[in-house]
């Protein structure tokens, strides 16, 4: 009875356990799927505080590099009504990108809201106006686009200084 | 009223002028634009290029880095695009601004040897080129006609290709259908017009030193 037990009813309690150790794996992705116009909800729901998006990819190297200037960005100003969100343009159909994404978040223990864009890639590039990215977009308090910070010019790349100074002028907007 | 006409004449001259031209996708060239110089800049192949000693009727300058996955994914339909055009007056043309080291002049040349690129690869070190061309993305393409006009600029194809870190490529919208650079070409060496001239490039953002 008991070596009956081994072979039919181990195999199976052994492959429930792995389905469920991958949906829990899943649960825990830090990057929560949005579409277009799902985020637009989203930064809406957002107001009357100024937000700020970081735009990035894993494949976009300018962007994991700099990825770090915004952690600490939030940690200056996370008291200061001041939302913080991460956009990830990765292929939503290309699993081991997403996975990287959320392996690299979890190390950059970015204590902020997560998104991946969940639409075709070239068409979340089109439906956001990207051209390329990095790229960093701030909304003031009335859910306005006031600053959209990208290397789309090769004459006026944004640095970390642009980003702040953006922010500090929205905050001394009264 | 003349006040208004004269400040209306002076407007449309700013517009016209080489100053006021941007492309829908290109913050620093528009379509019609003239194709920058560029002076001595280094190839692989160890002998450096001028822009006033190129006599192909058309000329093709593609942005490119070697690190760069989207770079990596189109690799071998670039040689395909080159080797096609073999027999015309077409010249191909790869250009690195980074300054990463990778992407740099040693690397260029192992990385051309490896996915075989058979065309002239510089490397614009002081980004001037890069910079008046508008690059801003790898890869990004720049087609000139005879007269140095830029005729098209943007994607390779409609489906932009990344190769993931196992080496396996994969389009984003499947395999290709519309081939924009091959049918800018094309159309210019029948005298046609170039439809589209400009598309959305998709791909790794170039650094510049600021």
């Amino acid at each position: 009875m008991f070596n009956r037990f081994i072979r039919l009813i181990l195999p199976t309690l052994l492959l429930l356990a792995i389905s469920v150790s991958n949906l829990n794996a899943d649960d825990a992705s830090l990057m929560k799927p949005i579409d277009y116009q799902q985020w637009i909800h989203k930064l809406e729901s957002h107001l009357p505080s100024i937000v700020v998006v970081d735009m990035w990819a894993m494949w976009c190297v300018s962007c994991i590099e700099r990825f770090p200037e915004m952690v600490k960005m939030h940690a200056r100003y996370k008291n200061d009504n001041i939302v913080f969100a991460s956009m990830n343009l990765d292929d939503r159909d290309d699993p081991e990108s997403l996975s990287a994404a959320n392996d690299f978040l979890r190390s950059m223990n970015a204590q902020f809201d997560h998104y991946r864009m969940d639409e075709n890639l070239m068409v979340a590039f089109e439906k956001t106006n990207l051209i390329g990215i990095p790229a960093v977009l701030i909304y003031d308090r009335e859910g306005k686009e006031r600053y959209r910070l990208t290397g789309d010019n090769p004459n006026q790349q944004f640095s970390e200084d642009d980003v702040e100074q953006a922010i500090i002028n929205l905050l001394n907007e009264k | 009223m003349k006040t208004i006409a004269y400040s209306f004449f002076v407007l449309m001259l700013f517009l016209q002028s080489p100053f006021a031209s941007s492309g829908q996708y290109n913050s620093i060239l528009n379509i019609g634009d003239d194709l920058p110089a560029f002076n001595n800049l280094p190839s692989i192949s160890g002998e450096t290029i001028s822009s006033d000693q190129l006599d192909e009727d058309i000329l093709v300058f593609v942005s490119l880095a070697n690190h760069c996955p989207w770079v990596k994914g189109m690799d071998s339909d670039l040689v395909a695009l080159s080797n096609k055009f073999n027999n015309d007056s077409v010249l191909v043309i790869g250009l690195s601004m980074n300054h990463r080291e990778d992407d740099r002049l040693p690397a260029m040349a192992v990385h051309a040897q490896k996915v075989g690129y058979n065309f002239d690869y510089l490397y614009d070190e002081s980004q001037q080129f890069g910079r008046a061309l508008g690059a801003t993305r790898t890869p990004e393409y720049f087609v000139f006609d005879k007269q140095r006009k830029l005729i098209y600029t943007g994607a390779l194809y409609n489906s932009p290709a990344k190769m993931s870190n196992d080496g396996t490529v994969k389009h984003i919208n499947g395999e290709p259908s519309e081939f924009y650079v091959e049918n800018a070409i094309l159309a210019t060496l029948d005298n046609k017009q170039v439809n589209p001239s400009e598309t959305r490039a998709h791909g790794c953002t170039v650094k510049y030193v600021q």
